[in-house]
C-alpha cells in the first residue's frame, strides 16, 4: 500500500511524496525523510494519520502516512 | 457552506480532514460542521470553521473560547485539523498556545441585575412624583 508525506498549505495539502514501503529504495526513502526532517525544523509538527491513528510523531516512520502541520500561535 | 459555493483548496482540505475524522466524530462533522473533542482535564471543545473553539465544562456550561491560527495562510478546514490533532494528543501544549477568552457571565450577570433593579428604581419614583403632583 502507498504511503504519503503531506503539509498543510494554502492549496489545503500538499503532497510532498508518495512512496510503496515494498518497493522503494533505500536512496529515495531518505530524501523523503530529509523533506520530513527539513518541515520540522522549520517548525511544522508532524501526524501519523495512517488508518485514524491521528497521533503527533517526532521521527519519520516510512510504514505511515505522514500529515505535516504548519505551527500554530494564539489567534 | 455548501459544498459547490467551495473553492477546490477549501474543498480539498475539508475532503482531508473528513478523511482523518473518526466515524462518530466524521458523522457530528457532516451534520453540524462542527467537531467535539473531550480533553482529559474533562473540559469539551467545540471546533468550528468559521469560530472560535468553544471550551464547554462537564456540566454542559460554556465557559470560554480559544482562538488558535496557523503560521501559514491555510483554509479553515486545515485549522480544524490543527487544533483536532493538537487537543488530541497535546492539550497542555493547546492551552498555552492558544489565546484563551473566559466568559465573564457571572459578572455580566449581577452589573445586568443591578441595572434592572435601577430601572425599576427609576419607573416607581417617575409613578411616585405623577401621583404626587396630581
Amino acid at each position: 500500500m502507498k504511503r504519503s508525506l503531506r503539509k498543510l498549505s494554502h492549496n489545503g495539502d500538499d503532497v510532498v511524496a508518495e512512496w510503496d514501503p515494498k518497493t522503494v529504495s533505500p536512496a529515495r526513502l531518505n530524501e523523503i525523510e530529509s523533506e520530513f526532517n527539513a518541515l520540522q525544523a522549520k517548525g511544522y509538527f508532524a501526524a501519523d494519520i495512517t488508518d485514524g491513528r491521528n497521533v503527533l510523531v517526532k521521527r519519520f516512520d516510512a510504514n505511515a502516512d505522514l500529515l505535516m502541520l504548519p505551527r500554530v500561535q494564539g489567534g | 457552506v455548501k459544498a459547490t459555493d467551495e473553492s477546490q483548496e477549501v474543498r480539498r482540505s475539508r475532503q482531508l480532514l473528513e478523511h482523518i475524522l473518526p466515524f462518530a466524530a466524521r458523522q457530528e462533522f457532516e451534520d453540524s460542521v462542527t467537531i467535539t473533542v473531550r480533553g482529559q482535564r474533562g473540559t469539551t471543545y467545540r471546533i468550528a470553521p468559521y469560530a472560535q473553539t468553544e471550551m464547554i465544562e462537564p456540566d454542559g456550561r460554556r465557559f470560554g473560547w480559544a482562538c488558535l491560527q496557523s503560521t501559514v495562510p491555510v483554509p479553515c478546514y486545515d485549522r480544524m485539523i490543527a487544533e483536532y490533532l493538537l487537543l488530541r494528543n497535546d492539550e497542555s501544549r493547546y492551552l498555552t498556545t492558544a489565546n484563551l477568552f473566559v466568559c465573564q457571565n457571572d459578572h455580566l450577570g449581577l452589573v445586568n441585575l443591578f441595572l434592572f433593579a435601577f430601572d425599576i428604581a427609576l419607573a416607581v419614583n417617575l409613578i411616585l412624583q405623577c401621583l404626587w403632583n396630581r
